[in-house]
């Protein structure tokens, strides 16, 4: 066990965004959330990456409770992709990237240089590191983005296991960079890493995820593994829309379709 | 981080040479010119002819001291610029257009009128009440824009600068009323903050402004790295490891120090701080491990030679330094504005 939450509340002005809401996020793992548009996934996430605390619960890192850990040993072993993009400043793609090395001082130049390299050229923007990261567009921004966040904990260190959260890391990325960006997260999960992505396919989460939480208005609907969750009856009752579910007899993979009669207009 | 190759030493060589170049001719060219070789004579070094005495006196105590207080006021101004701008993420934050200086200027008039009027000792008032005041006015107005402009964590641009609109027209109206109710020597005194001028301190002063514009030009390269990470966004900085709080109580009491000082000894000198590090992000780039020690030498550059500029313009009468800036600075704000006119977050 490396990441856990139990039982998380969490309010803003009285308004209740997550309740009653555990998880465990396992080192080599693919830990997958799901869930329709303001279901609190985010909020899950920014609560594990402790970018804000619960109200009640508790999330454990290790053997000891998350807030205790230093914030640079956490900046160590705990990445985080979001969605925000606040970057206005006119830094090439590699010096974005190369931010993610920040909490490594003392590790030489080069080696930081040689991580930095390596990371773009696995998320596919290799071509992109002299461009400047605001003219670039918003799936190379994602890339970059996920870049930086693989850099920050691309070896072991100390010993703990690393956590990978991606919140939307598919979001404005084309068909190929969406398999080649859950690829990544299975090898890093290969290599040990607790990997956390929000997702919004339900496809992407029975083609790559051990494991999926299903949330719905800041409750937990389901969690387990994708095949026996996600479930025809559990996807139209949290999207609202008549799902079937189709397997494909080849690869015995399931599939997840809109049966929506809007298709015959 | 990767550095630009090829770029960062010969800019920042450049600029040291171009630093000691305007020295000299700070030194050297005026109402009384004085030959190069005089000047090293009289620094001593075994050449030229010695300086005669009136010579050395003007050095002594007319050039030497505007031209450190040039340097130092510009280099902290550039690099309390460069700082404030990450602080805010964004490259329009100019201590002096978001307030800061105005703040500083208020206080400092007020000690300065009052100090006539309570007829206080001048060398107390100058030396030690006028830059402390400087500094408390530099503070409050610090602390009263960023309360203003910040929300969540997020810091609204176009708050920012009309919150600043607003501190600059009330400490305009504000020593207006000073100069209004002040005497003759005082309202000078008022003037002088106003239209910032490099010509009124001399060594008493400078020894207590220089040391403390050194500090914030010497301590801000070292947040640099948490600043460069600080323009990804607060909560980024922080799942980065940096201590987002202290940085930004540090990066905004180095900044206070430099506005409030350079404003204790030369009143308001506005736009160094915008025009410099925008021209040099130009050129290396956003990292702060560069930015800002390349902004310090520039901005010591900019005004060393913009005051060497507004003495031999009128000549033997001076234009006052800050309203020189002002004349090239505003119009260069005009054009950063209609540049990020087309990105509507800036907006």
């Amino acid at each position: 066990m490396s990441l856990s939450a139990h039982q998380l509340h969490y309010r803003v002005n009285g308004r209740s965004l997550l309740s009653a809401v555990s998880l465990e996020l396992r080192a080599g793992e693919v830990h997958a959330v799901l869930g329709p548009n303001g279901a609190g996934k985010s909020t899950l996430l920014r609560l594990l990456a402790r970018e804000i605390s619960p109200d009640a619960g508790e999330i454990r890192y290790g053997n000891r409770p998350l807030r205790e850990w230093p914030g640079a040993v956490l900046a160590r072993n705990r990445a985080v992709m979001s969605q925000r993009d606040q970057l206005l400043f006119a830094f090439t793609s590699a010096e974005v990237v190369g931010l993610g090395r920040l909490p490594y001082p003392h590790v030489m130049v080069a080696e930081n240089e040689h991580i930095v390299d390596a990371a773009l050229k696995l998320v596919d923007a290799d071509h992109l590191r002299s461009r400047h990261y605001p003219s670039l567009s918003g799936g190379e921004r994602a890339r970059v983005q996920l870049a930086r966040a693989l850099a920050q904990i691309w070896d072991a260190s100390e010993g703990q296991t690393r956590c990978l959260l991606l919140d939307e890391p598919t979001a404005s990325q084309d068909l190929a960079h969406q398999h080649r960006c859950l690829g990544i997260a299975r090898a890093f999960a290969a290599r040990g890493v607790a990997v956390l992505a929000v997702l919004h396919d339900p496809n992407l989460v029975l083609a790559y995820a051990d494991q999926v939480t299903v949330l719905c208005c800041g409750e937990t609907l389901a969690q387990g593994a994708p095949s026996q969750v996600l479930t025809a009856e559990l996807m139209s009752r949290i999207y609202g829309v008549p799902v079937r579910v189709l397997n494909d007899p080849l690869s015995g993979q399931r599939w997840i379709d809109v049966d929506s009669p809007d298709r015959r207009y | 981080m990767l550095p630009r190759p090829g770029r960062t030493w010969p800019l920042f060589w450049g600029l040291g040479i171009a630093v000691l170049m305007a020295s000299a001719l700070a030194l050297t060219s005026g109402a009384l010119p004085i030959a190069g070789t005089t000047v090293l004579n009289w620094i001593g070094l075994p050449v030229g002819v010695p300086a005669l005495s009136y010579e050395a006196t003007t050095l002594m105590h007319l050039r030497l001291p505007r031209l450190l207080l040039a340097l130092s006021v510009g280099g902290a101004l550039a690099a309390a610029g460069a700082a404030m701008q990450g602080l805010v993420r964004n490259p329009l934050a100019d201590p002096g257009l978001i307030g800061l200086s105005s703040g500083a200027a208020l206080a400092a008039s007020a000690v300065m009128v009052l100090g006539y009027t309570w007829d206080l000792d001048p060398g107390l008032a100058n030396r030690w009440l006028l830059p402390a005041a400087a500094f408390a006015g530099a503070a409050a107005a610090t602390v009263l824009v960023l309360r203003l402009a910040q929300h969540d964590g997020l810091t609204r641009v176009a708050t920012l600068l009309l919150a600043g609109l607003a501190i600059n027209a009330v400490a305009g109206a504000g020593i207006g009323f000073l100069a209004h109710v002040a005497d003759d020597q005082a309202l000078r005194s008022v003037t002088f903050w106003m239209f910032g001028s490099l010509a009124r301190a001399g060594w008493p002063e400078l020894a207590v402004a220089v040391p403390l514009l050194l500090v914030p030009m010497l301590l801000l390269p070292r947040e640099a790295s948490a600043l460069n990470a600080l323009l990804l966004g607060e909560a980024e900085a922080m799942l980065l490891g940096v201590d987002v709080e202290h940085l930004k109580r540090r990066v905004m009491a180095l900044v206070i120090l430099a506005v409030g000082g350079s404003v204790a000894v030369a009143g308001i000198i506005g736009f160094v701080g915008l025009i410099v590090p925008h021209l040099l992000r130009l050129h290396l780039g956003p990292d702060h491990r560069r930015l800002l020690p390349a902004s310090a030498l520039a901005g010591a550059l900019l005004l060393t030679l913009g005051d060497t500029l507004s003495r031999a313009l009128l000549a033997p009468r001076e234009l006052p330094i800050g309203i020189l800036t002002a004349l090239i600075g505003g119009p260069f704000f005009l054009a950063l504005l209609l540049h990020y006119r087309r990105r509507p977050e800036l907006a």
